[in-house]
């Protein structure tokens, strides 16, 4: 009896340490194409809402204003020159729940472009949110001081037929990127002192802890 | 968090975001052993126990010991081994102190293993950032999700096993199937009524 | 058990004659989840296929050395490994599909036809059976889902071969404006995978 539960132990023991041993070597093969496929997914998605730049650098995120919640901040510039800042923001008061959104601030504190980053929307209603017949309309809207607002609430934001909810995120979450734009424009205005080869990668990285929710 | 949001966080997990109608998780033992509203029974709360006894176990040891030493790549591995040993451990208290509540749940057991409901729940709750109390409630809802859509399919399969009508290609599992769209169907009404 | 069947119809009987999907009805979860386009489906075969391969390899050449006792427990470790390793080298090299695979990757380890072939067949016979066997079964899984992905994807979503360069609307794009897209959601799954079987079934019937 003992011998058998010895040899038991020995043969899974014997397979588990092989099997460890195994995944700790692929884990460190695949552990810089993850990092690296990670922040080219942030990268990605940080020039497709911001003019050309070729820096870009992270600012501290602020604080929640109600259910709208910034992620991260990233300004970017271009030949040390302020070409605006993508902003990933989360707004909790989807029809399903979190919409994700990264918003492009240009330099002039208008919306230049938005895209949907993650959703639990209704597909085929709330899911056209990333779609260009309605994210296109943000491009180069100025924010007025009450914040963007749909048509069916007093402003300019043409709503999804049937997914007023998922449009009002879009609003709200410009809004509030274009407010965290402004109230560091100044602190934003220079690039840091770093060269700028080295910059945009770790930077980007650096911004990854709340990409994957 | 209060009492409130964990009360949504139960509801969006059994009606919103089914196991079984939303995710997919758990299909086999669903198509498997809805034949009888009794067995189905059996396996629903044999499930609720060991799904949430095994994402609190998983997540435990996921921040007590995995990530600290940076072996968080390993959780698959482990949580299966895990769910594994848990399902013999029940297994064995089951037989000691009940014999008659191992009768009833006894052969369904064995199968909880290989059900990726179970590994689902405690990875998915590793994956969406719970924290304890979350966990542990996340886990308890959708079980207990999974347990009522079993049971609801069980009666209506019972029916269908009985009427003439079904065209002779279709019983069984197809029609099993075909059923379930409905019923999922059905499920997606429920969007949009708690916010997670 | 084996012996007396011929190499080649070991390979080639996950395809139809025991498809794991329409006929033995096992791996279910994974078909409906990841069934949404073709490329997805593809992914998750070939992911599948590759567990299923190594798994029976490495269990067929341990088969003397395990233990009966512990034989359940050896074989989940050893299919564990592959499915992380599957996991991190798709996360590294194909983030995108990796993404929208999401949980059901993982999940490849209680997929019942790994667990399954490794405990009826890899247990019992050679290296190169073993291997043939998960191979056919493999492909025949894959098969299983891109035909799956295939229906789903020009219906619920008016393309074909999303997720690669080579996307198209076969239908055209005014369908593809409007397409019928439940077919993408849960109760398209249920709906395709169940037709799909009793299609397979009348075949069966018939030959």
């Amino acid at each position: 009896m003992i011998r058998l539960m010895g040899r038991y132990v020995l043969v899974l023991g014997a397979i588990c340490l092989v099997a460890a041993a195994a995944l700790a070597a692929v884990f460190e093969v695949t552990k810089d194409p993850i990092a690296a496929s990670r922040a080219a997914v942030e990268r990605q998605a940080i020039q497709t809402v911001l003019p050309a730049f070729d820096q870009v650098g992270t600012a501290p995120a602020p604080a929640a204003t109600g259910g709208t919640r910034l992620l991260a901040l990233y300004p970017a510039w271009s030949s040390g020159q302020f070409v605006g800042a993508a902003v990933k923001v989360v707004d909790a008061g989807g029809y399903g729940g979190d919409v994700t959104i990264m918003v492009g601030v240009d330099a002039n504190l208008k919306v230049h472009a938005i895209r949907l980053l993650s959703h639990k929307e209704t597909p085929g209603l709330g899911s056209k949110l990333g779609e260009p017949k309605f994210a296109g309309q943000f491009s180069g809207l100025e924010v007025p001081a009450a914040g963007l607002r749909v048509v069916k609430d007093g402003g300019s934001v043409q709503a999804i037929t049937g997914a007023t909810i998922s449009s009002r995120c879009a609003a709200r979450a410009a809004t509030a990127a274009v407010q965290a734009v402004r109230e560091r424009a100044a602190e934003l205005a220079a690039p840091p002192a770093v060269e700028p080869g080295a910059a945009p990668a770790a930077a980007v990285a650096a911004g990854q802890g709340g990409a994957h929710g | 968090m209060e009492i409130a949001h964990y009360l949504q966080l139960v509801l969006w997990a059994i009606l919103v975001n089914n196991f079984v109608l939303a995710q997919f998780l758990g299909i086999c033992p669903f198509l498997g052993v809805s034949r009888k509203i009794e067995s189905a029974i059996g396996m629903s709360i044999a499930v609720v126990f060991v799904i949430t006894a095994a994402s609190v176990i998983c997540w435990l040891l996921y921040y007590t010991v995995l990530l600290p030493f940076h072996l968080g790549f390993l959780r698959t591995i482990v949580f299966i081994l895990v769910i594994a040993a848990l399902v013999q451990f029940v297994e064995m208290v089951i037989r000691k102190v009940s014999p008659s509540l191992f009768q009833a749940l006894g052969i369904y057991l064995p199968l909880i293993t290989t059900n990726c409901a179970v590994l689902g729940a405690a990875l998915l709750a590793i994956t969406k950032d719970f924290n304890f109390m979350k966990t542990l409630v996340y886990a308890l809802g959708s079980s207990i999700g999974f347990g009522l859509v079993l049971v609801l399919f069980a009666g209506i399969r019972q029916r269908l096993d009985i009427v003439p009508a079904v065209p002779r290609i279709l019983r069984g599992m197809p029609i099993a199937l075909v059923t379930s769209a409905i019923l999922a169907l059905a499920f997606l009404g429920f969007a949009g009524l708690v916010k997670m | 058990m084996a012996s007396g069947v011929s190499l080649d119809r070991e390979f080639t009987k996950g395809f139809v004659r025991e498809n794991p999907l329409f006929i033995l009805v096992l791996g279910t979860c994974p078909s409906l989840a990841t069934s949404t386009t073709l490329f997805n489906g593809f992914g998750m075969g070939i992911a599948a296929t590759f567990v299923l391969v190594c798994s029976n390899i490495v269990i067929s050449l341990l088969r003397k050395f395990i233990p009966d006792g512990v034989r359940i427990p050896a074989f989940i470790v050893v299919i564990a490994s592959f499915v992380t390793m599957v996991d991190l080298l798709m996360e590294g090299f194909v983030f995108s599909l990796h993404q929208s695979l999401g949980v059901f990757i993982p999940l490849i380890v209680v997929n019942c036809i790994i667990l399954g072939r490794a405990e009826a067949f890899a247990s019992k016979n050679g290296v190169l059976r073993s291997a043939l066997d998960g191979l056919g079964m493999g492909l025949g899984f894959m098969a299983a889902l891109v035909v799956m992905g295939t229906i789903r994807e020009i219906l619920g979503n008016g393309t074909l071969m999303a997720g690669t360069p080579y996307e198209f609307a076969p239908f055209g794009e005014g369908f593809k404006a409007s397409p019928v897209l439940v077919m993408t959601l849960p109760p398209g799954a249920f709906l395709t995978l169940g037709l799909l079987m009793a299609g397979v079934k009348r075949l069966g019937e018939r030959s």
